[in-house]
């Protein structure tokens, strides 16, 4: 692990909680899905979020509120994680 | 300050052959390699003994989970010499993406260098049976774990996050686009060896195009195929007792390294910014700049690039790509229209990552473009890939210093 900064190869990273508020950034909606699945899931809206804490830090989840959301470049989004199997939660956000 | 580029116009193309562009080939795509590699030697009036130097790019770029095999789904250099049964002094794979110009990168190297004198730049392209970007996978290792549990994969996805960027800041309507796919079909249906030769496409058969991840439609993808071309690189000094009409390599450039990404992750900014860096070294490599070049072949794998390129490259202002296109600005057939798309590029051909834009390139430099033969045209430009992570070169007819 090498930090996107300094360069360090040993940078410590510390996990940190974080607000799980953000900012749209772009998104997208499968109607098709080339993974095994989802189709059932069809239409998916997928969203990239810069976090507040740190706008570099982007995270790709599923925007819960579905496909007809009003979404605009920079809508105030808010985590809801879904849960996938007993131990596997995965970033999901809705619109704040 | 960097050193300027000592190999300026001092390696040229002499030579090339191009299979047909099929859905699926009824031989392999080794085989049918070895026969493009030796039509384009023989083409450049060498023989195969002579070629000592090979390189390609072997990448088979396909999200599924279709085995990756030599010879059968790509085809790398060292497979190609081998089978040609020729030992060269160079043989070499480029590894990053925009992997046409960065193999016309290592070729010039080569032959600039010493280390080979005529260099065979191949590239193979493969359509798997069934389907290209299905992955039945079930568990997600890697960068993958990160967006293939919430549905995040491919590059559909990918570049439609792009290009809904692009839609959204700059209030360009998705309907736009149908312009850039009916000028590259227009000319693709031009090309004897496209697949889609003689299939010209109109605009509502775009607008009905089916949305697979919206924004992105169907036909912004160009359609996998069976292909192959070769080029035969030499020096500009033994080019001349060669028998076509040399084309020039003036410069090249290949993508640096962004932030911090996840492979699929391309945010628009990431896009310009290293984009912008990507033309700055093409044109200091070159010693030309954007209003010089006659014939700028644009990438277009996906349709959103050819905006990219076109506002990367200064040939608009960035956010009026999809005005400039709109307003003929891309028009082969108009006297005021830039022939960014003439040789018909992937959407006209089919997906031959880069072929198109170095072909219709060299074609027309060497006035070798037959019935589509253009008047006037002698610095050219092509480019493959993203301008943040892929490469351009740049052609001329004539080997300026």
């Amino acid at each position: 692990m090498v930090c996107p900064r300094c360069h360090h190869p040993d940078p410590g990273f510390t996990f940190e909680p974080v607000s799980g508020e953000g900012t749209l950034r772009s998104w997208v909606i499968l109607h098709q899905s080339f993974l095994p699945g989802f189709d059932t899931l069809l239409p998916v809206v997928l969203v990239d979020v810069a976090l507040d804490e740190q706008s570099d830090v982007r995270l790709i989840g599923r925007l819960l509120d579905g496909p007809d959301a009003p979404l605009v470049l920079g809508s105030r989004v808010r985590v809801a994680f879904e849960d996938l199997a007993p131990d596997i939660a995965v970033p999901a956000f809705t619109l704040a | 300050m960097s050193s300027p580029f000592l190999a300026r116009n001092r390696v040229a193309v002499v030579g090339y052959a191009h299979t047909d562009v099929v859905k699926h080939a009824d031989r392999s795509l080794g085989i049918l390699a070895l026969e493009t590699a030796k039509q384009a030697i023989a083409d450049a009036g060498l023989r195969t003994d002579q070629i000592d130097g090979f390189t390609s790019s072997a990448l088979f770029p396909s999200a599924g989970n279709h085995a990756v095999e030599d010879g059968i789904s790509t085809v790398s250099s060292a497979w190609l010499a081998q089978h040609l049964g020729v030992n060269p002094r160079f043989a070499s794979g480029f590894q990053g993406h925009g992997q046409l110009p960065g193999s016309v990168a290592l070729a010039v190297n080569a032959i600039a260098s010493g280390g080979a004198d005529y260099v065979l730049v191949h590239r193979a392209l493969h359509n798997p049976p069934g389907s290209y970007h299905g992955n039945p996978m079930q568990h997600a290792v890697g960068a993958m774990q990160w967006t293939v549990p919430q549905g995040y994969f491919g590059p559909l996805a990918m570049i439609g996050l792009t290009y809904n960027e692009y839609l959204q800041r700059f209030g360009a309507s998705p309907d736009a686009m149908a312009t850039v796919l009916v000028e590259a079909r227009k000319n693709g249906a031009r090309i004897p060896w496209s697949y889609w030769h003689d299939r010209p496409l109109a605009r509502q058969d775009y607008l009905d195009s089916p949305v697979l991840v919206e924004p992105i439609r169907r036909l912004d993808c160009d359609i996998p195929v069976d292909g192959v071309a070769a080029f035969v690189l030499t020096s500009a000094e033994r080019a001349r007792d060669l028998p076509h009409r040399p084309v020039y390599i003036s410069g090249y450039a290949s993508g640096s390294p962004t932030r911090p990404r996840s492979p699929l992750h391309w945010p628009l900014d990431d896009l310009y910014e290293t984009g912008a860096e990507t033309a700055r070294r093409l044109w200091e490599a070159a010693g030309v700049g954007p209003g010089d070049i006659d014939l700028p072949q644009l990438y277009d794998g996906f349709s959103p690039f050819v905006y990219l390129w076109l506002e990367v490259l200064g040939f608009c202002p960035v956010g009026e790509a999809h005005l400039f296109v709109q307003n003929g600005g891309i028009d082969s057939d108009s006297p005021t229209g830039l022939p960014v798309l003439s040789g018909g590029g992937a959407l006209g051909n089919g997906r031959m990552h880069g072929v198109p834009q170095m072909l219709e390139c060299y074609l027309q430099l060497s006035n070798r473009a037959g019935q589509r033969q253009r008047e006037g045209a002698s610095i050219a430009l092509a480019c493959h890939s993203s301008p943040h992570l892929g490469g351009a070169v740049v052609y001329s007819t004539t080997a300026f210093s």
